[in-house]
């Protein structure tokens, strides 16, 4: 399918979706909104620089992601590190970045984009979130926000 | 440091959505004129085993050749931007859909716009949200029944 040889160091993802920027922005930054989408995960911030982004196993037993926020500009940009703990490989290596860009794109759509950069010494963790790693997190964002419903990926 | 970017504006461009519908479902709203309306750009467009026929405005804007037709799993076929004399310059590349069912009533539905090495305009003009637009409102209109945006 993909002639890339090599896992890309800059993702980016992008997506349409039938909702407003400040519920794409809810549905990112809340823990009750990512459990139903985001691997059942419940991603915790605070929109202070410096302050940690967390994702937290369902039971909240298992920190699966940490990171901290670098930029918070609600409803329009997310930025912050990654480093995925749930894998010993991944957990391994240096912390990521990835930044959530909401632009209003007409008629009640918007448009979100997700960079996932600074993988150069990440390459584990690179290779697990390319493909349809980071479409599964948006396909079920989307459907959440439109339907209501989860997409039901588990 | 060398670092690799993917740009999306390459000669070979991936594109997955995960949908909440079954293949045929999925395959009906790829290849059936009364559908792609609602999501492609308004183009209508009708695909059976041999050709792809886009209209536009109820005139036959563009046929392309289909490669290979095997529903509801796999469909291939020619593209040219037709819709941009500078783009439709650049020549034919070729676009291959995959449908894959996933536990659940999910499908992954994977496309591949390729041969594009000789295209780059038509390269830079589809990628990225260009794909993602159509594909994005193919979701919605099998998931919610409704076009996702007016296809004016």
């Amino acid at each position: 399918m993909t002639t890339m040889t090599e896992t890309a160091t800059t993702q980016v993802y992008q997506v349409y979706i039938k909702s407003s920027p400040e519920a794409i922005w809810e549905a990112i930054t809340k823990p009750e909104f990512t459990m139903k989408y985001f691997h059942a995960s419940r991603v915790e911030l605070t929109l202070v620089p410096g302050s940690a982004y967390e994702g937290w196993s369902t039971d909240r037993s298992m920190l699966w992601v940490d990171g901290t926020v670098v930029e918070a500009d609600p409803p329009r940009r997310l930025q912050h590190t990654w480093r995925a703990l749930y894998s010993e490989e991944t957990a391994e290596e240096p912390h990521s970045r990835v930044t959530w860009e909401i632009e209003p794109a007409g008629e009640g759509v918007c448009l979100l984009r997700v960079v996932h950069d600074q993988l150069e010494n990440s390459p584990k963790t690179a290779e697990s979130v390319s493909g349809t790693g980071w479409m599964h997190v948006l396909s079920g964002l989307k459907t959440l926000l439109e339907t209501g419903e989860p997409l039901g990926l588990a | 440091m060398t670092t690799t970017t993917i740009t999306n504006a390459t000669a070979t461009q991936v594109y997955q959505v995960f949908i909440k519908a079954s293949p045929e479902a999925i395959w009906e709203a790829i290849t059936k004129p009364e559908f792609t309306s609602k999501y492609f750009h308004g183009a209508t467009i009708d695909t059976d085993r041999e050709r792809r026929r886009t209209f536009m405005r109820g005139e036959l804007a563009n046929v392309a050749e289909v490669l290979e037709y095997d529903p509801p799993r796999r469909l291939v076929h020619g593209w040219n931007a037709f819709y941009d004399p500078e783009l439709a310059a650049e020549g034919d590349s070729r676009v291959t859909w995959e449908l894959e069912p996933q536990e659940g009533g999910l499908c992954l539905l994977t496309v591949v716009h390729d041969r594009l090495e000789d295209s780059p305009k038509t390269a830079a003009s589809v990628a990225g949200p260009g794909w993602m637009f159509v594909l994005s409102g193919l979701k919605t209109l099998v998931e919610s029944g409704d076009a996702f945006v007016s296809q004016d």
